[in-house]
Parts: structure tokens; sequence; C-alpha cells
């Protein structure tokens, strides 16, 4: 009896320190010590003991592929909680959002931070594509850069399908019109639209589908890739480091542990603060039968529409098609071991990059401006565009930097620079169309029209 | 050939049973084939992967004594005479475990059961890919009826705009076509000499034809007919050629051609 007593005033003194130690295993003495291995063995999971001091460097990789996992994980949270009240059917979907956004606790800073970091994980995720291809990283790691262009493609399906959700006007002609981009894929594009679309126009059918692939298909798909994609890089040795260079290794924990638990905590912080104060756009009901002035898609298919605003075939096939194939053919054709790691990779390298590049934007303005003032003659423009003009100066440039410098690296920096100035400058005067498809500065205010 | 097999035989039979009894075990679905006994009862002693004697019978008594004990004599001393034989079946039995040598009737298994898998699923992508196109469209019928004629006035274009179309009526008769842009299907507008879309500045004549601007082609042009129930029905899954259609549209069609 007494004995009960006792143990239990025991047990009830040592309770502070006993919940310390119950719940957080492995910060006792030395019996923790499994608990406290296998603690760290997470994160050796994750990385290796040791990491080359390079990739310590911010510079290496900008952090990009880490703050895009970032991005993805707040948006499964965030999007978690948006589906809380969010109802897919064209009916009650605008409602629901505007509910989120005006009458639930917390809905419109979860709403725009979900939004902002999928703008944000898209651009993020292009950052990376460009930094692995400008620093030759995916040299010998083929399965991982193919895996990466999976994410990419992934990723844009995720920010497109998530597009149409609140079913306002700008999200229904957004998706309307770039849903159409289909109807000129040539062979398989009216099937290929008919299976996203579950019809031949946007509608509950394609509202029903885009909800389904934008959370749960995609996500799911998304996650396992990922999965890969990461467990790839630890397998294919960490990040890539020059060939022949000395490398000098440090303990990843805690050198290179702090550094991405703070890169974390910066890109919460930053879209946080962001979605405070900048909410999500959100317009008035869709109406199907009538579209504003002008109609757009989101900006990371500006390039496209730009282009197929010239030529149908060329923007909307030939163009993505050739850019595709480089893409994909990169890692089989571009083996070379050197300087692997080294933004734009040797001397040569950096400067055929330099003048492939102030040569794209020479030529795209050229092209744009005979265009323009060509007069639009529907039959040569077909052909005759600045998308076309670009492709060919693409190729030129990969034949004579590589004819040049004797290196497949420099062949394919200079060559896929010229495609990366003509998607970023055909953004850019995607993002100058106004009304009527006249362009306008971005300061510049636009007429008002009916 | 068939000696090549036997030796890939002898090859399993080592990697689940101790040494000394995997020859007779062997030899139990070999025994019409000569020499094999030996083949396999050498392989196994110069095997480099097979366990040590002592563990190996412990774990494995009972299987392998009970495959053993009714059958076949313990391997003969010529198999000494095959040195070069038995060195490349060594050679094989080197792989590492759970690594089948290539061409060994397990290989053909595991490749054969992989192709098979890889194709179930494939197909099962497939049909729920095919799931996915609808065979029944959601939406109101391509035919249906415009309204009676007297409903649209002489020299005008009437928007329905529920269905996205354009009705025009002149002297001659009535037509209609798509207020769909045929570049990427916004509603166009109507204009002082035609149509113009807002997405992407297409313009159009009056009759649908493309002045400027990236649209492909015309705007489409429907079968329009005076149904028995005295009203006009149109059915948009039948293009007609605007040149044929029944109307002139004097008034408009000259702006457009000036223009």
């Amino acid at each position: 009896m007494s004995g009960f007593w006792a143990a239990l005033g025991r047990n009830l003194a040592d309770l502070p320190g006993n919940l310390v130690r119950g719940l957080r295993p492995g910060t006792g003495g030395e019996a923790d010590r499994p608990a406290r291995r296998m603690r760290r063995a997470f994160v050796y999971h994750l990385h290796p003991l040791q990491v080359s001091a390079r990739s310590l460097r911010p510079l290496t990789t900008l952090g990009l592929g880490l703050t895009a996992l970032t991005l993805f994980l707040a948006l499964c949270l965030t999007g978690v909680l948006l589906m809380i009240y969010y109802v897919p059917t064209t009916r009650d979907a605008l409602a629901s959002t505007q509910d989120i956004q005006h009458a639930v606790a917390f809905g419109a800073f979860v709403r725009a931070l979900h939004r902002w970091a999928g703008h944000g994980m898209v651009a993020v995720v292009v950052l990376h594509l460009v930094r692995v291809w400008a620093t030759g990283a995916y040299v010998r790691r083929e399965l991982n850069w193919l895996l990466g262009l999976a994410l990419l493609v992934m990723t844009l399906a995720l920010a497109f399908t998530g597009y149409l959700l609140p079913w306002d006007q700008l999200s229904f002609w957004a998706v309307s019109v770039s849903a159409n981009l289909m109807d000129h894929v040539p062979w398989f594009g009216d099937g290929l639209k008919r299976l996203l679309l579950g019809g031949d126009s946007v509608g509950q059918a394609a509202l029903s589908r885009f909800y389904m692939l934008h959370v749960a298909g995609l996500p799911a798909l998304m996650i396992a890739v990922l999965v890969y994609h990461l467990w790839r890089v630890r397998k294919d040795g960490g990040l890539a480091v020059p060939a022949g260079a000395p490398v000098e290794r440090r303990p990843a924990w805690p050198h290179l542990v702090l550094r991405e638990a703070i890169l974390i905590l910066l890109v919460l912080a930053a879209f946080s603060l962001l979605s405070l104060y900048l909410d999500a756009p959100l317009g008035g009901v869709a109406d199907p039968h009538n579209p504003s002035n002008p109609e757009k898609t989101p900006w990371y298919f500006l390039w496209l529409q730009e282009m197929v605003s010239y030529s149908a075939v060329v923007g909307g096939f030939v163009f993505p098609g050739v850019l595709l194939l480089g893409l994909l053919a990169l890692p089989w054709l571009e083996r070379e071991e050197l300087d692997v790691g080294r933004w734009f990779g040797p001397r040569a390298g950096r400067i055929a990059v330099i003048v492939s590049a102030v040569l794209s934007v020479a030529a795209l303005a050229v092209f744009v401006t005979l265009y323009l003032s060509g007069g639009a003659n529907a039959k040569v423009s077909n052909w005759l565009n600045p998308a076309t003009g670009m492709i060919v100066l693409s190729a030129l440039v990969f034949l004579a930097a590589g004819t040049l410098s004797r290196s497949t690296r420099v062949a394919f920096l200079a060559g896929l620079a010229v495609l990366a100035v003509a998607v970023l400058g055909f953004t850019l005067l995607g993002v100058c169309r106004g009304p009527n498809w006249i362009l306008y500065w971005p300061w510049e205010e636009w007429p008002l029209v009916w | 050939m068939g000696k090549k097999r036997k030796k890939k035989r002898a090859g399993r039979a080592r990697s689940n049973l101790p040494p000394e009894k995997a020859g007779p075990t062997t030899a139990d679905r070999a025994a019409a084939d000569s020499g094999a006994v030996a083949e396999s009862g050498a392989d196994a002693d110069s095997a480099p992967g097979a366990r040590a004697p002592g563990s190996g019978v412990e774990v494995d008594a009972g299987a392998g004594v009970a495959g053993a004990q009714d059958e076949a004599p313990p391997p003969e001393p010529e198999a000494k005479g095959q040195d070069s034989d038995f060195a490349e079946g060594s050679l094989a039995s080197a792989a590492p475990a759970g690594e089948t040598p290539p061409g060994s009737r397990r290989d053909f298994l595991a490749t054969a059961g992989g192709v098979l898998v890889g194709a179930c699923a494939v197909g099962a992508a497939a049909g729920a890919a095919r799931l996915a196109v609808p065979d029944v469209l959601q939406g109101p019928p391509p035919r249906f009826p415009l309204g009676r004629p007297s409903d649209f006035k002489v020299n005008t274009v009437t928007w329905i705009r529920e269905r996205d179309l354009f009705v025009v009526r002149d002297g001659k008769g009535f037509g209609a076509f798509s207020a769909r842009c045929t570049h990427l299907g916004c509603t166009v507008r109507r204009t002082a000499d035609g149509f113009f879309c807002p997405c992407h500045g297409a313009r159009y004549d009056a009759r649908g034809r493309v002045l400027a601007g990236p649209a492909p082609a015309p705007l489409p042009w429907f079968e329009v007919w005076l149904e028995a129930d005295g009203r006009v029905w149109v059915d948009t899954d039948q293009e007609v050629d605007s040149a044929t259609a029944p109307l002139s549209l004097p008034g408009t069609r000259k702006a457009g051609e000036e223009g």
C-alpha cells in the first residue's frame, strides 16, 4: 500500500525529467545511444557522412533543388488545408473559393501561400534545370536528368491543373486557351484534348479531371519520382565535382544540414511574408461565351502562346519539340567529364554562351520587328516567323560552336542558350500583349476596350 | 548444348543445398543423362560461393537429406577428367547470389516473367487511359432548332450566345457559322466590317474568312435547313463551304471585300 503511494509520488516528482527523456529518445544517458544514433542515421540516410567542401558553397547550386522541394512540401500542406472547403463543381467552385478567401480563418493567407508557392515552384524548377544544364551536372547521370525532366513536366502540369480550380473568368479562359493549343498538335491532338478535358471544351468533366489530377494523381506520381530523383543524387555520388580537382571533404553534420535548414526557413519566411501582403487574385465567375480582352495563358505558357500567335504548327509543335528533343538528347550526346560542376564549363563555354546570348537577343529583336512590320500574310508567316528563326539560329550556333571549340559541352551550351533566350524573349513579349493583342510596355496603361 | 544446361542445373542446386547433398539431388533429375552426376558433384565441390559444410548441414538438414538418401551414388572420381569443363562452371557460379547466368533457364524465366508483368502493366495503363476518353460527351446535342424563320429579320446577324453561333439571314436565305475563333477557341466579336477575336487579335470578314492574325482557318459554316416543324435547324457536326451557303449578305459582304 505504502509502496504504491511512494512509487506514484516519486513518478510524479520525476515527471518533468521523464517526459523529456521518454518523448525524446536519445537525449538520455548511455542507454539511449541507439536511439540517438537512429536520429542521426535519418539525416545520413539523406546525406553521406561527408560532402565535398564545394557543395557547401551557395553558388554551386544556388540551393534551387532544395528550394523546389521545400515549396513542394509547403504546397502539399496548404493544398490539403484548401481541400477542407473547396468544392470541385462548376456551380460551387468559385463560391467555395470566395469562402476560403473571405470567410475562413487564415483562408486568404493559406490560399495566397499556395498560389505563390506554386508559381515559385515552377520558376525554381526551371532554374534548377538551367543550373544542371549550365554546370554540366547531367554528365554520366542520364537517368536522373530524365527523372528531372519528368518532374519539370509534372510541376507544369500541377500548376496548370490548379489554375482552373477557382473557376473564375481568368482561370477558365487561361485553361481554355492553353487546352486549345492541343488543337494544333497533329494526329493525336484531338484525342489528347478529349482525354484531358473529357470533352471538346472546358466544362464540369474537365474540372473533375483537373481536380483529380491536381490533388491525387499528379502529387502521388510526383512524390514517387521525387524520392527516386533524390535517391539517385546520392547514388550518383552527390553533387558533380570537376574531374581531377582536389576534393576537400567536410562532415555533412552540421555543415550541410545547418545550411539546408537555414535555406528552408528562409524560403518559408519569404513566401509567408509575400502571402501576407499579396493576396492571390480571384475574378468574377467564368463566362464560357465571353472572353476578356486580351486573354492569356498562365505566365509559364506565355512563350508558347506568343509563338502560336505567329504560327500554330511551329509554335505549338515544332519549337517545343526541338527544345524537348534537345533536352532529352543532352546527356547522351554530351559526355565530357572535364569541368563538370563548373558554371558554363570551360572558358570557351563561357565565351560561347555570352556570344550566343547576345546574338540571340539581337536576332530575336530583328525577327520580331520584321515580323510585326511585315504585315500578316498567313501563308508566309506560317513558316517564316520569329520562332522558326530562333530554331534555325540555334542549330547554326550549335554547329558553329561545336566545330570551333571541338567540344560537345560548348556546342550544347551555346545551342541551348539560343533556345533559352527565345523562351525568355517570347515570354516577355507575351507579358507585353495588351487588348487586341497589341504590344504595350509593362508600365503603359491599357486603353479601355469592350 | 544438353551438357551446358545440365551444368546450370547443378549451379542452382548448389545455391540452396549443402555441397555434399547437391550432387545426389541433381542426379535424381538428371539420372537419365550419363555424366551429369559427376559434373554437378565436382562443380559443387569447387564452387567458391558454396557454404561451409558445417553450417549448411545443420540448417538445411531436413530438405537436403530427404532428397539425398534414397537415391544416387556419391560423385564419382572421373569428374577430375573434365577439368576445363567444370572450371567454366565455377566461373558461372562465381556470380553473386541472386544473379542468374545469362542464357540459363532461370534467366529465361525471369526475363519472360518480367516481360509478362510489364505487358500486363502496359495493358492496364492503356485500359485506364481508354477509360478516361469519354464515349458519351456531356453538353447539348449538335443538332438543334434555331427558331422560326420569322424570329430572324432579313439582313441581320444574330449571336446565339449559349451555342457560340452566328445566324445570318439575307434576302436569299439562312446561314449559320461558328463564333469560336479557329485559333484558340475564344468567342469572336462583331466589328464594323466583320469579326474580331479579343484573345490573340485574329480578324475575319463578314463571312468568317481570315483577314489578319494567327487564325489558321476561316470560321466554319454549318448546315441549316427548314424542318417539317416549321423551324430552322442547324447541325454543328456538318460543316459546309461558306461559298455555297445560300445567301449573299449584300451589305456586309461588300464591306468585307473592301477591307
